[in-house]
């Protein structure tokens, strides 16, 4: 018995967390960013993030167009 | 002398490295496939076991997971036979029931609604354990294959090549400012007023949760657990803390930032110095626009890479301080002796990667992640955490992890810790982005 309780339970927060309802107002504002742009937010190590080599090229630029802003 | 050297045998903590590093020279020759995942899926549940290409079903994961799945069994069960923990017959009933609840929990946390709230895959597999365990309870021929310790020290083996520290240099002196600064200050003051403000009688409790609040959560949690030989059910309690309080920051920092009207340069380095999860941080760092995204991710990378050095630093710490008599100094060799061997390994990897293999690519970091890490290592490594989540879930009970709060003192640790991890980053990101580095990007 408790342990059809705890599935149901289980199953309702994947439920709940899939489903694409965000919390309303501000609260949901960073959630409805993340479905907007497909952002997931769930990697823990950098390694895991699918883009980083893009974000980490993209530091590069950005402190090279510095670097070239300060020498004109 | 016989002790020692049939340690590397019958010790988990060797046969950690000698699996991470016969992995590694597997993967470097070339004679490691690509190691199969669960895939994404949003309405159809089916979808994480496809492969599409243009829009085409080309074939399925489910035998290569199969086969994963044998490997995995086959690799362990040799360190079990020599560690003699277990039969090996009844190890591997277990292991393949705990590696089926991996697989639900990267399918649930695969699913793309929930990878938009941040619930990562060790959160769903400690759910499904804690479930079993609490319920109708872990049967002991499940116990069998919930070798969590094995799993853990292989899976930060394995980690290790993922940690490279050229890419400290990423941001330049700010950014190193920002996370190898402000990093171990805020683990030396929440260990110390854990200990003498809070009186918390377990100190690895403390220390892992001071390193989940101020490296990076779960992937330093599991680093220091480990080194510190902490009980499962303090990793437990602060990674479920540090999820939770992850997604609450994720939600609010950059709304706070915003209606502060901060630089998002400098908010951008704040939430990468704070937020505990690359993931949080790239999307919190996003809500600020694309440079900030940017600068969020690489802060937050710079400050991952100091995982190992925590890892050893701790199990120094331990072995000398910790677990040692008061007043007893213990001698190189007794050092030597107590002294996890993983965290070696951990270390070695990470430098092995860091000057020999990235530099024999010809310093192409993209080479190496691609061809190596990204379809082995880092694959493999998230197998081996997974199961141990699956497993510490399964070994966990709510009783025990009550018994543990020492009347919330750990919750107010990472409060405290947090608010003081706020403080300081957004000082430190000031000065460095502000005043001494304005034009640093």
């Amino acid at each position: 018995m408790k342990f059809f309780v705890g599935l149901m339970l289980l199953t309702g927060m994947v439920l709940f967390f899939s489903s694409g309802i965000t919390p309303p107002g501000i609260c949901g504002e960073v959630l409805r960013h993340n479905q907007a742009n497909n952002i997931d937010a769930s990697p823990l190590l950098y390694s895991e993030c699918d883009h980083m080599a893009e974000l980490e090229a993209g530091v590069l630029r950005l402190r090279e167009e510095a670097r070239e802003r300060l020498e004109r | 002398m016989s002790n020692s050297i049939s340690s590397l045998w019958k010790n988990e903590d060797w046969w950690a490295v000698w699996f991470g590093f016969a992995i590694f020279i597997a993967a470097l020759l070339g004679w490691v496939p690509k190691i199969p995942k669960v895939g994404k899926w949003s309405a159809n549940p089916v979808d994480a076991f496809v492969i599409i290409k243009d829009g085409i079903i080309t074939g399925n994961v489910l035998v290569p997971l199969l086969l994963l799945m044998i490997f995995l069994g086959i690799l362990t069960a040799i360190g079990i036979h020599f560690m003699k923990v277990q039969k090996v017959g009844r190890y591997l009933i277990g292991f393949i029931v705990i590696f089926i609840l991996a697989t639900v929990s990267y399918w649930i946390a695969h699913q793309t609604n929930i990878e938009y709230w941040g619930l990562s895959y060790a959160m769903w597999a400690l759910l499904v354990g804690l479930l079993v365990s609490n319920t109708i309870g872990t049967p002991k021929w499940l116990k069998a294959g919930a070798q969590t310790e094995l799993f853990i020290k292989t899976g930060l083996v394995l980690m290790g090549a993922e940690i490279l520290f050229k890419k400290i240099l990423t941001l330049g002196m700010p950014g190193l400012m920002v996370a190898w600064i402000v990093t171990p200050v805020v683990v030396i003051f929440m260990y110390i007023f854990a200990i003498r403000v809070l009186k918390m009688k377990n100190k690895a409790l403390a220390i892992i949760i001071a390193a989940a609040t101020s490296v990076c959560g779960v992937s330093a949690a599991i680093a220091t657990a480990a080194a510190a030989c902490a009980k499962k059910e303090d990793l437990t309690l602060a990674v479920g803390m540090t999820l939770i309080f992850t997604v609450a920051m994720m939600f609010f920092m950059p709304l706070g930032i915003q209606f502060v009207g901060m630089n998002p340069i400098l908010g951008a380095a704040w939430m990468g110095g704070t937020i505990d999860s690359t993931g949080a941080v790239v999307a919190a760092g996003s809500m600020l626009g694309p440079d900030a995204e940017k600068v969020a991710a690489v802060v937050k990378m710079i400050q991952n890479i100091l995982i190992g050095l925590l890892a050893f630093c701790v199990a120094l710490y331990w072995v000398t301080k910790v677990e040692c008599e008061e007043g007893h100094k213990p001698n190189a060799m007794e050092i030597w002796y107590r002294f996890p061997k993983f965290v070696i390994g951990f270390v070695g990897a990470s430098l092995l990667f860091s000057f020999v293999v990235v530099p024999a690519t010809g310093g192409d970091f993209n080479v190496v992640e691609a061809s190596y890490i990204n379809p082995v290592t880092k694959t493999l490594r998230g197998w081996f955490f997974c199961l141990a989540f699956a497993s510490i879930g399964l070994e966990s009970n709510f009783r025990d992890l009550a018994s543990r709060m020492e009347g919330g003192k750990p919750m107010v640790l990472y409060v405290v810790g947090q608010t003081f991890n706020l403080i300081l980053t957004l000082a430190v990101a000031y000065l460095a982005f502000m005043v001494l580095f304005p034009n640093a990007v």
